[in-house]
C-alpha cells in the first residue's frame, strides 16, 4: 500500500477545527435542540474517526469520551446543565490545543487532558450508577460473550488433537442473499487467499424453469480449505476464515468444521486419519448434507488443486451457474461493465451538485498578498498612462482610440483591484463569533449574567485587518465585562433587567467598516475619572474640561479607574494599547458614556490596509496623502481669524471650539527661509489689511482636533501603500509611502502621529489652551 | 476495476478514501452527505457503496433502505463505515440492507482487501 | 547604464581566485564595493524629501514600484557638498540588515571600474585618518599608484540614522515620552 496518509492530515486538521468551532458555538447557544445535540455529535465524531484514521491515538481516546457524553445527551439519559455545556467548552479547547499541539509537533499538556477526562467519566459514571435500565442490555451482551467464549473453547481443545490443516465449510446462502449486495464468488476468491480451496457445487435445490426466480439463489456450497502449508495457529485461521463469512452469517447457514489434522507423529498419523474422516463424514452430513446424500449424483466433487487452479475452478463452477441462472447481477452488464462506462455522465452530475466545495479553491494568502501588490502596480502605471495621455490630449493631439482605451484601462483597472480585494475579505463573523464563548466564561467567572447580541457579523472585511482587530475588541468587551457590568443585584437595585447585554455590531460605512462594542453597565463614572487623572499628573487640578475631554482620557496611558488591576482585563494593557492598535491600523476609536445606562465604543477601521482613501495635498511643492478616515473636513480660514499664543501657537474658532493649528511646513522644517519670507510677506500683508486665505484641513483622533495648514489641495483618491520599512524603516508621524501618477513618491502621513506629536508640543502651554477656553 | 460511491461529510476521510482507491485503479465519486449521494444514484451505477454512518439529514443507515429501494441498487453491496461496530449498529444495518460494516480506523490494506472481497480482486 | 559584468584582465590567474568589486568616486577618492551587492546603476532624478532624517538621507524614489531610502555619500561623510549633475549616479545596492535585505541606493560622483582583488592584495585598514571611519571600510588595495577602499557597505548602511533597530529604540521611546 503506497498511499501516504499524511498528505491529508492538513485537511483532516482544517476539517477538525472547524468542526471545534461549530461544536463551540452550538454549545453557547443551547437549547437543548436535538439537531444542535447532532451537529456536536456529528463534529466529535468526525473528530474521533479521523483522530483514530491518521494515527493520532490520544485525540481519538479523548474524543471517545467527549462522544460518549454526547451520546449520553442525544438518547436522554444525560440531562444537560451548566457544569456539563462547561466540560464540554473546556473539551473543546482540550482538543483545539491537542490539535495544534500535534500539527506542531508539540508535547500534549497532559495534566490539563487527564482532567477534563477526568470530569468526563465523572459525569458518566454518575450516569450509569442512576441507569437501572441498562442492565438488561448489559446482561444480554453478557450472554453473547459467553457464547463467544464456548466457541473458542472448542477450537482450543481442537488444538489439542494437533493442528487443523483441513477446513470443510458448508455454506448455504439463503435465496435471498443477492439483495444483500453479498457475492459468493468473491467470499470464495477471499477465502483463496488464506490456503488452496477446493468447492463443490450442490445444485439440487433449484427449482423447475417455471418456478425459477433469477434473482434467487438456489445453490449451496461444500468448500475445503487446505491450510497444511499455513504457518498460522489453529485459531488464527478460523478467525480468518469467520471475518470471511462474517456478512453473510445473517443470509446463510454456515457451518466451519476442522476436516483434517497434522499428525502428531508418524506411528500415529493412520489413526489420526482414522479420527479425521470420521469427523469428516459426521460433519458434512450433520446438516444440509444430510439431505444431500439421497441425490448423490448431484454432487460433484472438484479435486483439490494448487491456489491457481482452484480460483479457475471456482471461477468455472460459478460461471457454470450463471449460464442457468442469469441472475448475477455483478455478472451481468448492468451490473458489471456499465457503471465503469457511465461514470462520466455521472462524475459531472456529482460535480455539479458538490459546487460549493469543487468550485472553491484555497489560496495561499502570500500569493494573496502578491497579486495585490501586482495589481498595485498595475494602478500606478495606469494613472500614469492617463496623466500621459492628458498630456498628448493638452497638446492638442486627439486621438480618440488612444482616450477611450485609456478610460477603458482605468475602470477595468478598478475592477480588478476591487475584485482582488474582495478576494481577502471574509465576514466578520470569524471574529465575533469568538466573543460569544468569551462573554460566556468572562461572565461565569465574574458571577455576572450577560448575553452578547450580535449583529452585522456577515459584513466583510480584510483578512489582516481582522486578524489585527481581534485584539483591541477582545479587550474592549473584558474590560465591558469586568467594569461596564453591574453584578444582577447591583441592576435589579438600579431598576435593570437582571441580565446585561452587550452588543456587537458591525456596519459599512463610507468605505470603513465601523464596529460598535455597546454595553448596558453602568456607564463612566466621569468624576472618578477626573480624580484619578489629576491623580496619575494627566490633568491639572484645576484644569476645566469638557465632558468629551474627560472620556477620552480613558484612552491615556497610565489610566486606569479600577484600583486594582483585575486579573480580567490583564495587568498593564490599558484603553491606550488598544488605542495604538487601532492607529496602527490606520483606524479610530471613539467612545460615548451615560451614567447609568451604559458606554458605547466605536471602532472605525479601513476595510484594507493595502490601501487608502486619501487626500493628496502640497507642502512646500512636496506631494504628501493625509488618509481620508481622519479628516473631518477642510476650511478656508481668513488670516485674521487665526490667533496666536506666546507668538508661536496658533488657534482657530472651530465650530465653539478651539483648535490648535499645525504647520505641516514647519513641522518638516523645509527650508527655514522658505517660510520666514513667507512669513514676513503675510506680515506685510496684514498690515495691508489684504486679508490672506488659509487652507486648512480639520482632523481628528480621540476625540482630538487638531487643523493642518497646507499649501494646496489635490485629488482625493484611492493610494495603494507601500511601507517605508521595506527597505528603510518605519517614520513616526508618517504611514508609508505611496507612487503617484507620475511615477514620484508621496508620503503618506499618519495623523494621529502627528497630533499626538503637537498635544506634546503644546503640553506646555496647556494653562494657556485653558485659559483661552474661558 | 470497480466503480464505487464513497459517502462521507468529512472531506480528509473522503479525499482519503478515494486516494486509496483511485490508486488501486478503482473509478470513485464522492459525496458529501447521503442527499448529496442519492442524487448522485440516480444517474449512476456503482459496484459498491462505501457510506459513513453519522451524516446529516440522511445519514448512512437511512441511505442504505433508500438506495435498497432503487432498482440499480438492489444487489450492490453496500459497506458501512463506522466506528464502532457495535450489535446494535450492525442489527439496523443489516435490516436497512448493509452488506457489511468498515471499523474506523482501518488501515488502508484492510480497506482495499474488503473492496476485493466484495467486487473481486482487481484484474 | 549598466554593470560592466567583465572584469578588467590585468589581474591573470588571480582573477579566479579573488572577490570582483565596483569602484566609485567620491571627492577624487576611489572607493570599491562588492560588486555582488551591486543591483543596477541609475542616473540622478529628485527624490522625496522624508521630514526629520538627516541631510545625508535625500529622500525616497520609486524603483520599479520598491520604495527604496538614497542617501549622498559626500554628505554621509561630511564632504564638501556639490551639485549634483548628469554624471551623478546612484547605486542601488543590497545591504543586509540582520537576516533581512533591503534595497538602498548611494549618491557617488561617478562610477570608475571593475576589478578582481585577491584576498592577499587586500590590506588591513588603518585606524585614523580618511574621510570614513575605519568602522566602514574592510581594507585597502595598493593599485598602481592609487589606492583604493574597500567600503563594509552593511555596517555603513547600518549605522546611524540608517539602522533599523535604533529606529525601533528611537520610536519607543517616542512612543512613552508622547503625552
Amino acid at each position: 500500500m503506497s498511499v501516504d496518509l499524511s498528505q491529508f492530515i492538513g485537511e483532516f486538521l482544517q476539517e477538525s477545527y472547524e468542526g471545534l468551532d461549530l461544536m463551540e458555538s452550538c454549545l453557547l447557544a443551547f437549547d437543548n435542540d436535538p439537531e444542535q445535540v447532532d451537529s456536536i455529535f456529528r463534529a466529535a465524531h468526525s473528530i474521533k474517526g479521523g483522530a483514530g484514521t491518521f494515527g493520532f491515538v490520544d485525540v481519538a481516546a479523548f474524543t471517545h469520551n467527549v462522544e460518549t457524553l454526547l451520546d449520553e445527551i442525544r438518547k436522554l439519559t444525560i440531562e444537560v446543565d451548566d457544569e456539563i455545556i462547561n466540560v464540554l467548552l473546556e473539551s473543546v479547547d482540550i482538543l483545539r490545543n491537542m490539535l495544534r499541539a500535534t500539527e506542531q509537533d508539540e508535547p500534549q499538556n497532559t495534566t490539563q487532558i487527564d482532567a477534563v477526562s477526568k470530569q468526563l467519566e465523572h459525569i458518566l459514571a454518575l450516569n450509569l450508577q442512576e441507569e437501572t435500565s441498562n442492565e438488561n442490555q448489559a446482561a444480554i451482551d453478557h450472554d453473547e460473550e459467553q457464547e463467544e467464549s464456548l466457541e473458542l473453547t472448542e477450537v482450543s481443545s481442537l488444538e489439542q488433537q494437533g493442528a487443523v490443516i483441513e477446513w470443510q465449510i458448508n455454506f448455504s446462502p439463503k435465496p435471498q442473499i443477492l439483495q444483500s449486495g453479498n457475492e459468493p464468488m468473491f467470499i470464495f476468491e477471499a477465502l483463496a487467499e488464506i490456503a488452496p480451496v477446493s468447492i463443490t457445487v450442490v445444485y439440487d435445490q433449484l427449482p423447475s424453469k417455471d418456478q425459477f426466480d433469477s434473482e434467487q439463489l438456489y445453490i449451496s456450497w461444500v468448500l475445503t480449505l487446505n491450510t497444511q502449508e499455513l504457518d498460522q495457529t489453529t485459531e488464527y485461521i478460523r478467525e480468518q476464515i469467520n471475518e470471511v463469512f462474517e456478512w453473510v452469517e445473517d443470509f446463510s447457514d454456515i457451518e466451519i468444521t476442522p476436516s483434517r489434522y497434522a499428525p502428531k507423529n508418524i506411528v500415529q498419523a493412520s489413526v489420526d486419519l482414522a479420527v479425521e474422516i470420521e469427523t469428516d463424514t459426521d460433519k458434512a452430513t450433520a446438516s444440509n448434507a444430510a439431505q444431500n446424500e439421497p441425490g448423490n449424483e448431484n454432487k460433484e466433487q472438484a479435486v483439490p488443486q494448487a491456489l491457481q487452479d482452484t480460483l479457475n475452478d471456482s471461477d468455472a463452477a460459478t460461471a457454470n451457474l450463471v449460464d442457468v441462472c442469469d441472475g448475477d447481477p455483478l455478472k451481468s452488464d448492468a451490473g458489471k461493465k456499465s457503471p465503469a462506462k457511465e461514470a462520466d455522465p455521472a462524475k459531472s452530475k456529482a460535480t455539479k451538485h458538490q459546487g460549493a466545495e469543487i468550485n472553491s479553491v484555497r489560496v495561499d494568502i502570500e500569493r494573496l498578498d502578491e497579486l495585490m501588490n501586482r495589481v498595485g502596480e498595475l494602478v500606478v502605471t495606469q494613472a500614469m498612462l492617463s496623466q500621459a495621455g492628458k498630456e498628448v490630449a493638452k497638446s492638442g493631439m486627439h486621438n480618440q482610440r488612444l482616450e477611450q482605451g485609456l478610460l477603458q484601462l482605468e475602470s477595468n483597472t478598478r475592477d480588478l483591484q476591487q475584485d482582488v480585494m474582495r478576494m481577502r475579505m471574509l465576514p466578520i463573523s470569524f471574529v465575533f463569533n469568538r466573543y460569544l464563548r468569551l462573554v460566556h466564561d468572562i461572565s461565569s467567572k465574574l458571577g455576572k449574567k450577560v448575553s452578547l447580541k450580535i449583529t452585522g457579523e456577515q459584513t466583510e472585511i480584510d483578512k489582516t485587518v481582522m486578524e489585527k482587530i481581534g485584539d483591541p475588541l477582545t479587550h474592549l468587551i473584558r474590560n465591558a465585562l469586568d467594569h461596564g457590568m453591574e453584578t444582577s443585584q447591583e441592576r435589579i437595585d438600579a431598576g435593570k433587567a437582571a441580565k446585561g447585554v452587550i452588543a456587537l455590531n458591525a456596519y459599512h460605512h463610507n468605505g470603513f467598516i465601523v464596529i460598535d462594542v455597546i454595553d448596558d453597565g453602568r456607564g463612566l463614572n466621569l468624576e472618578k475619572i477626573q480624580q484619578k487623572a489629576i491623580q496619575k499628573k494627566l490633568i491639572m487640578p484645576d484644569q476645566q474640561l469638557s465632558d468629551d475631554e474627560l472620556k477620552n482620557l480613558i484612552f491615556k496611558p497610565g489610566f486606569s479607574t479600577v484600583d486594582q488591576l483585575s486579573e480580567l482585563s490583564g495587568r498593564g494593557v490599558g484603553m491606550d494599547v488598544v488605542l495604538r492598535n487601532i492607529e496602527s491600523l490606520g483606524g479610530q476609536i471613539s467612545v460615548d458614556s451615560h451614567q447609568g445606562h451604559g458606554t458605547s465604543f466605536s471602532v472605525k477601521v479601513p476595510l484594507t490596509l493595502a490601501i487608502i482613501e486619501g487626500q493628496l495635498i502640497k507642502i512646500n511643492e512636496e506631494n504628501y496623502v493625509i488618509p481620508l478616515v481622519s479628516i473631518i473636513e477642510t476650511i478656508l480660514v481668513k488670516s485674521g481669524d487665526i490667533k496666536r499664543l506666546a507668538d508661536h501657537d496658533e488657534f482657530i474658532n472651530y465650530r465653539d471650539e478651539y483648535i490648535h493649528l499645525i504647520n505641516l511646513a514647519h513641522l518638516f522644517s523645509y527650508e527655514k527661509e522658505h517660510i520666514d519670507a513667507a512669513n514676513n510677506e503675510q506680515m506685510e500683508l496684514e498690515q495691508d489689511n489684504i486679508e490672506e486665505v488659509k487652507l486648512i484641513i480639520v482632523v481628528e483622533s480621540v476625540g482630538k482636533k487638531v487643523g493642518f495648514i497646507v499649501d494646496q489641495l489635490a485629488a482625493q483618491q484611492q493610494f495603494v501603500v507601500k511601507p517605508l520599512e521595506t527597505n528603510f524603516k518605519k517614520i513616526p508621524g508618517i504611514v508609508g509611502g505611496t507612487i503617484l501618477g507620475d511615477g514620484s513618491v508621496a508620503l503618506i502621513l499618519d495623523s494621529a502621529g502627528l497630533i499626538s506629536h503637537c498635544e506634546q508640543l503644546s503640553s506646555q502651554d496647556q494653562s494657556d489652551t485653558s485659559a483661552l477656553k474661558r | 476495476m470497480a466503480s464505487i460511491l464513497v459517502v462521507d461529510d468529512s472531506v480528509s476521510l473522503r479525499s482519503m478514501l478515494k486516494e486509496i482507491l483511485s490508486q488501486e485503479g478503482h473509478n470513485v465519486l464522492d459525496a458529501s452527505d447521503g442527499e448529496n449521494a442519492l442524487d448522485i444514484a440516480q444517474d449512476a451505477k456503482f459496484d459498491l457503496v462505501l457510506t459513513d454512518v453519522n451524516m446529516p439529514i440522511i445519514d448512512g443507515i437511512e441511505l442504505c433502505r433508500e438506495l435498497r429501494q432503487m432498482e440499480d441498487f438492489r444487489f450492490t453491496p453496500i459497506l458501512i463505515i463506522t466506528t464502532e461496530a457495535t450489535d446494535d449498529m450492525k442489527r439496523s444495518g443489516k435490516q436497512a440492507g448493509a452488506t457489511g460494516w468498515l471499523v474506523k480506523p482501518f488501515d488502508p490494506d484492510k480497506l482495499l482487501s474488503t473492496v476485493n472481497l466484495l467486487c473481486g480482486k482487481p484484474k | 547604464m549598466s554593470v560592466p559584468q567583465q572584469a578588467h584582465d590585468n589581474q591573470g590567474v588571480e582573477e579566479i581566485e579573488g572577490k570582483q568589486y565596483l569602484s566609485f568616486l567620491l571627492d577624487n577618492e576611489e572607493y570599491a564595493i562588492d560588486i555582488l551587492r551591486v543591483q543596477e546603476l541609475r542616473g540622478w532624478v529628485p527624490v522625496t524629501r522624508v521630514p526629520d532624517m538627516p541631510e545625508y538621507l535625500k529622500g525616497v524614489l520609486n524603483l520599479r514600484g520598491a520604495i527604496i531610502p538614497v542617501i549622498d555619500l559626500r554628505e554621509r561623510f561630511s564632504l564638501p557638498e556639490v551639485s549634483y549633475s548628469p554624471t551623478t549616479v546612484v547605486i542601488v545596492i543590497n545591504v543586509m540588515s540582520g537576516d533581512t535585505e533591503r534595497i538602498m541606493g548611494i549618491i557617488v560622483d561617478a562610477v570608475a571600474e571593475t576589478y578582481v582583488f585577491s584576498e592577499q592584495q587586500v590590506q588591513a585598514a588603518p585606524q585614523v585618518g580618511g574621510a570614513i571611519h575605519s568602522d566602514f571600510i574592510t581594507g585597502l588595495v595598493a593599485l598602481d599608484e592609487r589606492m583604493i577602499v574597500l567600503m563594509d557597505i552593511d555596517a555603513l548602511m547600518n549605522s546611524e540614522e540608517l539602522s533599523i533597530n535604533l529606529s525601533k529604540q528611537e520610536t519607543e521611546q517616542e512612543a512613552l515620552s508622547v503625552e
